[in-house]
């Protein structure tokens, strides 16, 4: 049976922009079992098909959208997609994700990844509708905010295509700007902005195909299976009734709430924050993405301006929340709003302005720097203030767009508290507060990612918060899982319904691969793991990377549960290398690379 | 939750605590979020826990005026004492 009958539309299609041709390629059947697709198979392309140490905005760099065998099915949560590129941020392989509706209109297109490369003259958008593929002028939607690019995208070519789109952040090559598909957003690590470098103001997809499975029975019973775990879960129904925030409360009592720049774990002001309070006062209506029984996604409304946004998500709540010490609820919105217009990532914008903030409480910035700001922690005014800046990229913006290690490089001492790994800013759970987090936050392949460790079944105590034993094997497990979901696609929030071991249920019937146990397809997870390690070695990325700021790692807390603690990495760090088969200083050896079956692609590194 | 005690128990219930059941943790408390309780003095978190009828696989941590704490931890007079529920998110 061929692999196009088996979850996959075994066709990959590239488009070079600065020649304008199209052509496309087959799936690789011989390495597709071992990545299964998504981030696995991305990563894949971008080790064999990138010249080591290139400039993230050079045209040759790919800019990648892929799918796995399991989106356009009918599992759950099965239209996300995944956007695979080297990160400006970091200089490190990225990965960033996204729910909507642009994953499987792209499977149902006939692609299970598009492969970008390439710079157009002029500012141009991709065309896609089944197979005929055209390159358009964008020039009347270039400069043109998120909402109404996808509008114009929208009114031009109709309501039935998805769109991607950036903003005018991604335009200006801003390394914190996101791709922007139907307000959801692939935020993390600046791949709007290697967009941007191409010229490439958005794409518009229209599928109508369909994806076909190995054994249509059987997969319908396991993704019945699957359906009902997700049903049954009190945690997924948390989500469901109060968004992505509704765990503001526990993490703060957690003591893992990031506050005031990290400075704490606890915010006095939480209660603002809380899901029920959102619920209560703005969330009236609720949206799932395709395929999502969850349906974790909130509508607010402005109360003064009218504005409308997906969320306010968690991430944003902690970042532009506590992390800037700030309970206006108004303002929250606000920022969420431009954030989006422009085309930036929310989390990576309240880390900067609550390092800024910071700077400002030490004396080592002031107003007058700022363009007049009185960065105050609390002062929602500044809050805005200051992203309108950075939205902009006008005065102080222009500065503060580049991240806060960059910022931090013009204040002597300020890295001990710019709190970013390898460039990108951190998310929202206290390292301190829970040291598998700070882990997870140092070895992240993307920089401080909280997506790959198990920051909440930490902070609820699934392992002690405090302790350091185990948590490499912790960490190891859920990166190796969350690498699957990753290449299958699935979202996150089905761990908190099922297992591996269901999605190894819904995998085999779908592919026809014939994964022995959940062990076995994790061993996938393991290789993708690897292989996006492996490409970040080559980049020159070791141990000396894998590392925390000070405050982490000698800044003992002041206060809450995680009063005095410290993060002691160095113990936790060569556990995990040991587990993973890596060296002393983090490069995975060789015998690891060939157990792993890694030689097909990663010819380098033994032969 | 803790009808039926002796005399000889009533003599060391001398603590007033606010009990709350996070989110749908209080169907096991009759639907009912909160209680003003008498506890013995000396108790634990973990002992006060034992005497509901919640079962420990669905708690996240107890809380104790807003903070994690370990199960053997003493409850004082005026705690509010607060039952986290497995949560998903993020």
């Amino acid at each position: 049976m061929s692999i196009r009958e088996c979850g996959y539309m075994n066709n990959i299609l590239k488009v070079d922009l600065t020649t304008g041709i199209f052509r496309t390629e087959k799936l690789d059947e011989k390495i597709i079992p071992l990545v299964l697709g998504g981030k696995g198979l991305a990563s894949s392309i971008l080790y064999k098909e990138l010249a080591p140490l290139t400039d993230a905005y050079a045209p040759d760099v790919p800019l990648i959208f892929a799918v796995g065998p399991l989106t356009g099915t009918t599992a759950p949560t099965a239209g996300r997609l995944g956007v695979f590129t080297k990160s400006p941020a970091t200089g490190t392989i990225l990965d960033s994700y996204c729910g909507g509706f642009f994953g499987q209109t792209m499977k149902w297109a006939g692609y299970d990844a598009i492969i970008i490369t390439g710079k157009a003259e002029k500012p141009t958008a991709l065309v896609i509708e089944n197979d005929k593929i055209r390159l358009e002028s964008a020039e009347e939607i270039w400069s043109l905010g998120t909402m109404a690019a996808t509008s114009k995208l929208k009114e031009k070519y109709g309501n039935d295509f998805k769109t991607a789109v950036i903003g005018q952040a991604g335009e200006r090559h801003a390394p914190i700007a996101g791709i922007f598909c139907d307000l959801r957003t692939a935020g993390r690590g600046g791949a709007g902005a290697v967009m941007g470098s191409k010229n490439l103001k958005g794409i518009a997809i229209k599928g109508t195909g369909a994806v076909t499975v190995h054994n249509p029975e059987l997969f319908q019973e396991m993704v019945w299976v699957a359906n009902r775990m997700l049903r049954m879960s009190s945690q997924i129904k948390r989500m469901k009734d109060h968004g992505t925030a509704n765990i503001v409360e526990l993490i703060n009592a957690a003591g893992g709430l990031p506050t005031r720049n990290f400075q704490s774990g606890q915010f006095e002001g939480h209660k603002e924050l809380w899901g029920e309070t959102w619920t209560e006062d703005y969330w009236k209506e609720s949206a799932a993405c395709f395929g999502c029984g969850i349906g974790c996604t909130k509508i607010a409304k402005h109360k003064k301006l009218g504005m409308r946004i997906d969320g306010p998500e968690y991430e944003t709540i902690f970042a532009v929340g506590s992390n800037c010490g700030v309970t206006d609820r108004e303002a929250i919105i606000e920022v969420n709003y431009l954030c989006d217009d422009y085309g930036i990532d929310t989390i990576s914008v309240g880390v900067i302005i609550s390092f800024v903030m910071e700077l400002y409480q030490r004396g080592m910035i002031k107003a007058t720097d700022l363009d007049g700001i009185e960065a105050k922690f609390g002062s929602s005014e500044a809050l805005v203030a200051l992203t309108k800046k950075i939205c902009k990229g006008e005065e102080i913006g222009q500065k503060l767009e580049k991240g806060v290690r960059e910022i931090s490089k013009e204040y002597p001492g300020s890295d001990a508290f710019a709190m970013q790994v390898k460039g990108l800013e951190m998310p929202g759970y206290l390292p301190r507060g829970a040291k598998g987090v700070g882990l997870s936050y140092a070895i992240s392949e993307r920089g401080a990612c909280h997506l790959h460790g198990s920051p909440l079944s930490e902070l609820m105590g699934g392992a002690d918060p405090l302790a350091t034993s185990g948590k490499a094997a912790l960490f190891k497990m859920n990166q190796l899982d969350t690498a699957v979901v990753d290449s299958a696609i699935l979202c996150y929030f089905t761990k908190f319904g099922f297992t591996l071991k269901e999605i190894w249920q819904m995998i085999n019937p779908c592919t026809g691969f014939k994964y022995k146990n959940p062990r076995e397809l994790e061993k996938v997870g393991e290789r993708v793991t690897t292989l996006a390690r492996l490409f970040n070695v080559r980049e020159g990325f070791t141990k000396k990377d894998d590392t925390l700021p000070a405050r982490c790692l000698s800044e003992p807390l002041s206060s809450g549960p995680a009063k005095g603690h410290v993060i002691d990495l160095d113990g936790m760090r060569t556990e995990y290398y040991q587990l993973m088969g890596w060296d002393e200083n983090g490069v995975p050896k060789k015998e690891k690379v060939k157990e792993l079956q890694l030689h097909e692609i990663c010819q380098d590194v033994i032969f | 939750m803790m009808d039926g005690r002796s005399v000889t128990e009533q003599r060391f219930y001398k603590m007033k605590i606010a009990l709350i059941f996070h989110s749908s943790l209080k169907k096991y408390n009759n639907d009912v979020a909160e209680n003003e309780i008498e506890i013995p003095d000396g108790i634990t978190v973990g002992e006060l826990i034992s005497k509901t009828e919640v079962p420990k696989a669905e708690i996240a941590f107890a809380a104790v005026n807003g903070s994690r704490v370990p199960l053997f931890q003493k409850i004082k007079d005026g705690d509010e004492v607060k039952l986290f529920q497995l949560v998903g998110g993020g």
